[in-house]
């Protein structure tokens, strides 16, 4: 019952027991004029004095329900829901009860006003769930039934409208017991239909809530997303001013060199060298022209090929054979440990070259001749694992927590290596992160830096 | 006696293109790579003028410098000619040089070398 009617806010209920009391005065004017005219009709027929005292008992009684409707709507009971529900019961049951009575003393089966239960039934049905609709048709029918049979048997004085009816009609079973099974039918198929309606709507009405209770719970998910966005504005706009500042200093460079030259403030002699350091800037811009370009190409991988199973092993021969050169260059001892039957992940090609060329060049530009770089492949139950060793330069703590970010390079890294894009460990850190890998760096100042990655093997 | 001019920059070509324009005229130039690199100089070299870059490795670290030389009174006097790649009028908005440092002068990068030399000149005779 609560169930059926938890869909219900007390708002609507409140509302249609307040009519309920409205319409009574309805009814107590309206059975007070017809019962003048029935009068008038029917001289002598209806016990007046009866009927008079029952429309006033009528009106007390709805005077108390009144007061206490004004009552209930003031406490703030936590109950109040089940105190609206009872109330309903009380005044449909009372209203049932008072048509019976006033039909008794108004002629019976002969008074056409019995077909009122229907008012009362379809009242209930809107108001109650089902079952209860079913049990006011019931006792509707039970009480309307009751007296009109006791009326028939004469166990019940009958009032006769004469005139009205022959009392051979009312006098006659057959009638008595047809008209009873109609209405008793009557009143059941309204309840039926009434609560199926009523119990749609009462579902929609649950429905309606629900969805405005969601409404409110995605309008704080969207006040959080825009608060993200907002972050991620900002951080764009942040980028976008270090590229600005990134792109226009090298342009800078080489613009008042070569305007020195022109203008004629570099000797014959010195010319050449100038030459070349705008030659090296110009340089520097192409390979951050193409690292931005990597970058954004990372992050809009809808344009990319379809990754496929690559041999991470085999990527890494390739770019050591590479690297080997260089560290030779640099006099350092280089070594790759690849362990076997290291399975493949599924990636582009091109990103897990890059990926171990950044690290590898890294770690040989960052450390003094003399030093060593190790280079290992292995694996783990879900991920390929590769790892990147040299006793270069190394970062503080507070260094390592920028690292992977756009265009941050370490004083240290400058002053050793003038050239470089500050964007080589973020273009790794984006390739491990889209294919749903990661990378993690261990590092002392001045012992050096193990940078690991984990890419997750193919299936 | 030629003046002392202090380049703070960190990148290395543009104090050679100071280098290169200021030099031939006169002016003797010695430079610095970072903020706090920069204020050692003021300090030592006691220059005549200091040509200082906005954005060296953080933001905030050629306004940092310029702060700290308006809050020494030797250093005070000394004029500041700002410099920056940065064009862009919607950053200019990033550094209110009215409000808390005073700079004498504020070029935008690359800076052409007459017009370079002409500031200098007219910042030394004030």
């Amino acid at each position: 019952m609560t169930e059926q009617l938890s869909g219900f806010s007390h708002p609507s209920l409140k509302e249609r027991t307040d009519q309920l009391i409205e319409f009574r005065w309805l009814f107590i004017v309206g059975a007070l004029i017809v019962i003048s005219i029935g009068n008038l009709l029917f001289p002598d027929s209806l016990p007046m004095p009866v009927l008079l005292v029952i429309a006033a008992t009528l009106a007390i009684v709805n005077g108390l329900l009144f007061l206490y409707a004004r009552r209930l709507a003031l406490s703030k009971a936590e109950d109040q829901e089940s105190k609206y529900l009872r109330f309903a019961h009380l005044q449909i049951t009372l209203d049932i009860i008072v048509l019976t009575v006033l039909l008794h003393f108004t002629g019976g089966i002969e008074n056409p006003f019995y077909l009122l239960y229907i008012v009362y039934v379809t009242v209930a049905s809107i108001l109650l769930s089902r079952l209860y609709s079913f049990l006011y048709a019931a006792l509707s029918t039970m009480l309307f039934s009751g007296f009109v049979i006791a009326e028939y048997l004469q166990w019940l004085p009958h009032v006769h409208l004469a005139g009205f009816v022959s009392p051979q009609r009312y006098q006659r079973g057959l009638y008595v017991v047809v008209v009873l099974f109609v209405l008793g039918f009557t009143l059941f198929f309204c309840a039926y239909l009434i609560s199926s309606i009523a119990e749609i709507l009462r579902r929609r009405e649950k429905e309606l809530l629900e969805a405005n209770l969601s409404c409110e719970i995605r309008a704080g998910e969207l006040a959080k997303l825009n608060a993200r966005l907002a972050e991620l504005d900002k951080a764009r706009s942040q980028f976008i001013r270090l590229v600005t500042h990134e792109l226009r200093a090298p342009v800078a460079a080489i613009q008042s060199y070569l305007r020195l030259i022109l203008d004629g403030y570099v000797p014959p002699e010195k010319q050449r060298e100038i030459i070349e350091k705008s030659e090296r800037r110009a340089l520097e811009q192409l390979a951050l022209i193409s690292d931005l370009l990597e970058l954004a190409r990372l992050q809009d991988r809808r344009a990319e090929a379809e990754p496929e199973l690559v041999d991470v092993a085999e990527v890494l021969r390739g770019v050591t054979d590479l690297m080997q050169a260089r560290a030779e260059d640099k006099d350092l001892l280089f070594s790759v440990q690849i362990e076997p039957n290291v399975p493949s992940v599924r990636a582009t090609p091109e990103h897990i070259k890059q990926l171990w060329t950044n690290l590898i060049s890294n770690a040989i530009k960052y450390t003094e001749p003399g030093g060593i770089v190790v280079v290992s492949l292995s694996q783990n139950p879900n991920y390929v694992v590769g790892t990147v060793r040299d006793t270069g330069i190394g970062m503080t703590p507070e260094q390592m927590s920028h690292l992977f970010e756009e265009f941050y390079r370490t004083e240290e890294a400058k002053a050793m290596e003038r050239q470089g894009t500050g964007l080589g460990l973020a273009i790794v850190k984006r390739i491990v992160e889209s294919y749903g890998g990661r990378i993690w760096v261990e590092s002392e100042k001045g012992k050096g830096s193990k940078f690991s990655f984990a890419l997750p093997k193919a299936v | 006696m030629s003046k002392k001019i202090l380049v703070v920059d960190d990148d290395p070509d543009f104090v050679e293109a100071m280098r290169l324009t200021l030099e031939p005229n006169g002016y003797q130039v010695i430079s610095a790579a970072n903020g706090d690199e920069g204020l050692a100089k003021v300090k030592t070299e006691q220059p005549d003028l200091v040509i200082l870059d906005v954005i060296m490795s953080s933001v905030l670290d050629g306004l940092q410098m310029s702060q700290r030389m308006q809050e020494n009174p030797q250093h005070k006097r000394i004029p500041i000619l700002m410099v920056t790649s940065i064009a862009n009028t919607d950053y200019a908005a990033l550094f209110p040089t009215d409000e808390y440092i005073s700079i004498d002068g504020f070029l935008s990068k690359p800076v052409a070398p007459d017009v370079l030399l002409k500031r200098i000149g007219e910042l030394l005779q004030r």
